[in-house]
This record gives C-alpha cells, sequence and structure tokens, in this order.
C-alpha cells in the first residue's frame, strides 16, 4: 500500500520535474555573452520534422556584375515548400547574412513547422545582393533596399506559384531583416501588392543608425582604452592562439570555441568590441562591393580598374575595415543619395531609416507583430520604450537574450509560431 | 565493374540536380552599367596600413592561386558538392560514419609514423592504441571505439607537420588544384601521406589476396573524396565577403602553425 502510494506521488511529481527540465532559462544573462555564444546545441528548439532548405537563384539578363564578382553573377535565396496549399512567408535576413546562414535555416524551419512555404533572401546589405540584385547597387538607405527586395519578391512570388498553391502572403525577418519587414509591409499596405496577413519583426533595431552607431562605438578608445581595435584583434589572437596550443582538443566546434571564450577571461568590453568586430567585417564586404559595382572611386582607385579574378585584394579590405557606418553615410551613401536627388539631407536619410518614419502604420496594423529581447544590445532604453509603446501587447519582450542569442530557444520559437498563428 | 559505379553514381548526381537552379528574370533598367557617381572622398589603399595586418601572409603566386581558387570552387559547386550530397542523401547516416570510421583507422599507420618522426610518443601510443582496439574489436575500423574513451581521441600528424617540427619553413602559400589551401610545405608532405597511404593500401590488397588492385584503387579514391567532401563543412563564397580568399589563407596558414607548434 505505502509503496502503491509513493509510486503514485513519484508519478504525479514526475511531469513538473521533467518539465522543468525541459525548460531549463536561457542561459546567459550578459546581453553581450548571449549575442556572442547564441544557444547552447542542446538547449535548442528540437523540430519535428526539419526541412533542408533547397538553394535557388535569379539570374537578372543583361546585368553586368564585375569580373571579380563573378561567383556572384546570380542572386541566391533559399525555399521550403508545403506539400499542399499554403501562405508564402518572405524571411529577409539580417545585416550582411546570406539566405542560408545557421539563423536563416533555422527560422526558415521555424515558419515550415508552422505551417507556410518559406522563401527565405538575403539581406540587401549582404555582397550577392548588392551585385546580383540591387538595383542602386548601394545599400544601406532602408526605402531603396526595401524597393529592391520587393521587387525580387515579385519574381520569387512567380516562380514558386508555378511549383506550389500559394494561399496568402507573410513577411518576417531578424535583425534589420525585421526592420525591412515592416517597411515592407507598409509599403505594400500602399501598393497592395502581396497583402500580408502577418508580419514578423525579430530582434530589429528601431533606428539602423542608431544601431550601427552602438556597434561602431565599441571598436573606439571609449570601450577599447588606450590600445587601438589593431591591437586589441591581434591581442584576442595571441589569447586565442596560446589557449590552442596548450589545449588538449582535437575538433575545433562550437564546443571549444565556447570553453575557449570562456577560459580565456574575457571581459564585457571584450564581447563588446567581438560584437563590433564581427559588424565590421561585414560592412567592409558590403562597402567594397558597391564600391566596385560603381566605379565610385572610394576604395579602388580608378587605375586598378579592371578588377580581376587574381588581384589581391588584401589593401582594400585594410581600408574598407577602418570605415565605420557613420563614415560611410557621411562620405558615400549620403553623397549618392545627392547625387541622385541633390534635396536629399542627412536628416532625412537618418529619419527614413528608422521604425519612427511609420509610426501610425505600426500603432494601427493589428497584424505587425514584434518577438525581441528587453536586453538587446542594439537597442537603447528609448527604443526599447518606442516599441513597447507604439506595439503595446503585439511586442512580445524577453528579458534575456541580447541580440538574437535565444533566437533559438524554444520558448523564444513558440513566441514566434504565436506571431504567425493564423 | 567500376566503370559501371562510376556512371551510375554520375547519373544520380544528374538526377538529384547539381547546382542551384536558375531563374531568369528580366529588370528594365537595371542592366545599364550604374556608373556615374563618383565618391567625393577617398579612402585609397595606403602602404604598410596597420589595419588586419595579421591577414596578410607570404603568397608570392597570388594571382595563380587566386585563379586556382576560383576553379575549386567551380569544380566544388557542380561536381564534388552535389556529389557528396548524393552520397548524403542515398547512403544512410549509420554507413557513411562506419565507412569515414574506417578510412580513418586505415589513415592511423601513417599518423602513428608521423608522431615517431617527430618524436612525440605519448600521441604514437594513443594512436597505436586506438589502431588495435578499432581494428579488431571495431570490426576493422568501422566503429570507432577508442573514442568513447576522451583520453584516446583520434590525433591528426601529417608529413607536413613533421617537416615543420623538424625546421621546414612553410614555404609560399599555395592551392592545390581540388583539394585547396596548402603551401610548399605541406603540399610536399601531401605526397608523402599519399604515398604512405599507397603503400598500407598495396600491402593490405595484397594481403586480402588481391591480384589486380587498380579497380579497387580507383573506388577507394572515389570512396575517400566522397567522405571528405560529406565531412567538411566548408563550401566556397558563403562568407559572404569579397575577402574570403584573404581569410581562408589567414585561417590556414595560423591553423597549421599552431599544430606544428603543439
Amino acid at each position: 500500500m505505502r509503496a502503491t502510494l509513493l509510486l503514485t506521488l513519484a508519478l504525479l511529481l514526475l511531469p513538473p520535474a521533467l518539465l522543468a527540465a525541459a525548460e531549463a532559462p536561457y542561459p546567459f544573462d550578459d546581453p553581450y555573452q548571449a549575442t556572442v555564444f547564441g544557444t547552447p546545441a542542446d538547449m535548442r528548439y528540437a523540430f519535428k520534422a526539419p526541412v533542408r532548405p533547397e538553394v535557388r537563384a535569379i539570374r537578372i539578363e543583361d546585368r553586368r556584375v564585375p569580373q571579380v564578382f563573378s561567383y556572384s553573377r546570380d542572386m541566391f535565396f533559399s525555399t521550403a515548400l508545403q506539400d499542399g496549399p499554403a501562405p508564402l512567408l518572405f524571411l529577409i535576413a539580417g545585416t550582411g547574412a546570406e539566405h542560408n546562414s545557421a539563423k536563416m535555416i533555422f527560422l526558415t524551419q521555424v515558419f515550415h513547422e508552422a505551417g507556410y512555404h518559406v522563401a527565405a533572401l538575403s539581406s540587401p546589405t549582404h555582397m550577392n545582393f548588392v551585385a546580383a540584385a540591387s538595383d542602386s547597387r548601394v545599400p544601406g538607405f532602408v526605402p531603396n533596399d526595401v524597393a529592391d527586395l520587393n521587387r525580387v519578391m515579385g519574381w520569387v512570388r512567380e516562380e514558386l506559384a508555378k511549383e506550389c498553391s500559394i494561399t496568402g502572403y507573410a513577411v518576417a525577418g531578424y535583425s534589420l531583416g525585421g526592420l525591412h519587414a515592416a517597411f515592407l509591409a507598409e509599403r505594400d499596405k500602399r501598393t497592395g501588392e502581396f497583402g500580408f496577413s502577418h508580419v514578423v519583426m525579430i530582434n530589429p533595431p528601431v533606428s539602423l543608425i542608431r544601431s550601427v552607431t552602438r556597434l561602431d562605438s565599441w571598436l573606439t578608445g571609449r570601450n577599447l582604452g588606450r590600445m587601438t581595435v589593431h591591437e586589441r584583434i591581434q591581442d584576442y589572437l595571441d589569447r586565442f592562439s596560446d589557449y590552442y596550443l596548450n589545449a588538449d582538443v582535437t575538433d575545433l566546434d562550437d564546443d571549444f570555441l565556447f570553453r575557449m571564450i570562456k577560459e580565456i577571461g574575457l571581459e564585457k568590453q571584450d564581447f563588446k568590441a567581438l560584437i563590433g568586430a564581427a559588424f565590421r567585417i561585414s560592412s567592409a564586404s558590403m562597402i567594397f562591393t558597391s564600391d566596385v559595382c560603381l566605379r565610385a572611386g572610394y576604395l579602388v582607385p580608378p587605375d586598378d580598374y579592371p578588377l580581376r579574378t587574381d588581384d589581391p585584394l588584401l589593401p582594400y579590405a585594410q581600408q574598407a575595415f577602418n570605415i565605420s557606418f557613420n563614415h560611410y553615410l557621411d562620405e558615400y551613401l549620403l553623397p549618392y543619395l545627392q547625387y541622385q536627388n541633390p534635396q536629399t539631407t542627412r536628416e532625412e536619410v537618418v529619419r527614413l531609416s528608422s521604425l519612427e518614419a511609420i509610426r501610425p502604420f505600426l500603432e494601427n496594423e493589428e497584424k505587425v507583430r514584434m518577438v525581441g529581447n528587453r536586453d538587446d544590445v542594439i537597442l537603447d532604453d528609448g527604443d526599447v520604450a518606442f516599441l513597447a509603446e507604439v506595439l503595446g501587447a503585439r511586442a512580445r519582450f524577453f528579458d534575456h537574450g541580447g541580440h538574437c542569442g535565444n533566437l533559438m530557444y524554444p520558448a523564444f520559437v513558440q513566441a514566434l509560431f504565436e506571431a504567425v498563428r493564423p | 565493374m567500376t566503370r559501371k559505379l562510376l556512371s551510375l553514381f554520375m547519373l544520380a548526381v544528374l538526377a538529384v540536380g547539381c547546382a542551384p537552379k536558375v531563374v531568369d528574370v528580366t529588370a528594365p533598367g537595371t542592366g545599364a552599367d550604374p556608373e556615374g557617381f563618383k565618391a567625393p572622398l577617398h579612402r585609397w589603399p595606403e602602404d604598410d596600413s596597420p589595419a588586419l595586418r595579421f591577414l596578410s601572409v607570404r603568397d608570392p603566386w597570388e594571382p595563380v592561386n587566386r585563379e586556382l581558387y576560383e576553379i575549386n570552387a567551380t569544380l566544388d559547386k557542380y561536381v564534388m558538392y552535389p556529389a557528396a550530397n548524393v552520397y548524403r542523401a542515398f547512403v544512410p547516416a549509420p554507413v557513411r560514419t562506419g565507412v569515414s570510421n574506417a578510412l580513418n583507422n586505415l589513415g592511423e599507420v601513417p599518423v602513428f609514423l608521423n608522431c615517431l618522426l617527430q618524436l612525440k610518443m605519448k600521441k604514437a601510443a594513443i594512436t597505436f592504441a586506438r589502431f588495435l582496439i578499432n581494428s579488431t574489436f571495431g570490426v576493422a575500423g568501422v566503429c570507432d571505439l577508442a573514442s568513447n574513451n576522451p583520453k584516446l581521441a583520434r590525433r591528426q600528424e601529417d608529413v607536413g607537420q613533421t617537416l615543420g617540427v623538424w625546421g621546414f619553413d612553410s614555404g609560399p602559400y599555395f592551392v592545390m588544384p581540388v583539394l585547396g589551401p596548402s603551401n610548399l610545405r605541406d603540399t610536399a608532405g601531401f605526397g608523402g601521406d599519399t604515398l604512405l597511404m599507397y603503400l598500407e593500401m598495396g600491402y593490405i590488397y595484397q594481403t586480402l589476396g588481391f591480384q589486380d588492385n587498380s579497380p579497387l584503387d580507383m573506388t577507394e579514391l572515389i570512396v575517400r573524396g566522397l567522405d571528405m567532401r560529406a565531412n567538411t563543412a566548408f563550401f566556397y563564397h558563403s562568407t559572404g565577403s569579397p575577402f574570403e580568399y584573404e581569410m581562408v589563407r589567414f585561417i590556414y596558414t595560423k591553423k597549421r602553425e599552431l599544430d606544428i607548434g603543439r
């Protein structure tokens, strides 16, 4: 009798205990660590039947792509289609990210599991998009980038409609892609091309310029102290090398990288510098690509053309790495926009690259949702307050996760499912 | 037989599809060259820039290397990568793991010899123990039982590293056709490793009683290639950076330098 009682008791207690184990809290309270480490592999959401996205390409006829980027002649994107009729969700990547980066494949699987056909597109700031798809080939001005995305989405829809039955449209994106998603929806309200039923911003910035200025500030003396960014990077390299030399390790997997960064004793300012440097590397790629496509003479002197596959590019990389986004804005993007339209002002460019520009739309559209983190490192307090105020209950904030750190964590994925539920 | 297998395999590659499906579209107005705008300010290359200095690697054959890198990228895109996908699609995971384990087990012999040549006795002992355990209890190496013990994790040493340990300079960076990043010393080392492997396989075929092992050699080469590609996570031009060549060159060079120092 007593044994039965105990057994019953144990069984009653078991499910909550198991649930507690499955719901282990997201492990990083520090937003910078969360941003760098992401979600550990064993804590990620497990898909019921993970799909493998298929890579496809669009080729714009007669488009001139510089020989040095011949491998980037076609614009690549990936798809994961349902067997039967379903709505099509366009997924937009974050700054410098490709359609099939780790985060993008994960999100493609999320929305596919939620019942959508998914078409995943690279960010308009990714070199492939700049070289093969962008109309202006000068990325970073949100209205232009959104027009480019919209055009590409039209081609994708036309192509996919031949293969599957599309019952509606939705759009989502993470980071800068989230901001693009909102602008695409706002544009669509005016043009009525797609009629999106759901719009999801995942960890979006509020103002592109404000967020990238934050990232850039982590590579300046205020964060790095007396060392220059180059000395600091050299210092990290030396410390990583030293750790590897003495570690008993056989594979360089995620687990090793995690242990190394943990054990090397990096501080908050170091995490900031690493995030800033990663961003700088992707912006350097973007700036160089644009300059070469336009032959604008910003990084590459006119005499160096034609640039070919066998030309060394390191000298340009070195220069490009030194360019902060604000420099890019003042020295290249703004002059380009003024070349197109002399009336353009800096204030206008900054304003039109911020969600503040479409505030009434965001306030009134029930279909616009946001899933993000209160401690997102690309947002300041004012940005968080803006999103909470404008979207109200349609903004779902997690306390911890930094910038996209908890993107693969089960509770975050559940919030995404809820955001696209019909 | 090998011919038949080979043509069947090529058919499978074609059936599954090589490169991504490309759709042609027209965009009136965007075909034109966008030139016209000139940046008012410039940031042209400077001699002796302190930025990213760590990325510079001795590479006197850079123009040829860069061409080879592109050729490899194209070959990979249309041949190796699709072939590895077919391999992954048609051969079940446990079989692939078994193949990988068996090949790694055969590879323990050159690793062991290189450990000896570098006078790394502990590594040599571990490698020898792994070979014994896996060749016997692991059914000719198909099961990697030794790795269950973290102290017996697989070690990697090759002739390139041995030459490095004995003071041979890496020499200029070199992109090997098909195989990719290397340098003069490691390319020579690769020759050495291939020779060791060839001798080992010849010995095994002879022991097993095969008279003519040329069809076996061909099959073996294909299986090795498929296994290698299927287990390599790298995909050309997936960094999204026009400076991928520089990045890969740096990572390869640094990693080899550290591995020789370990």
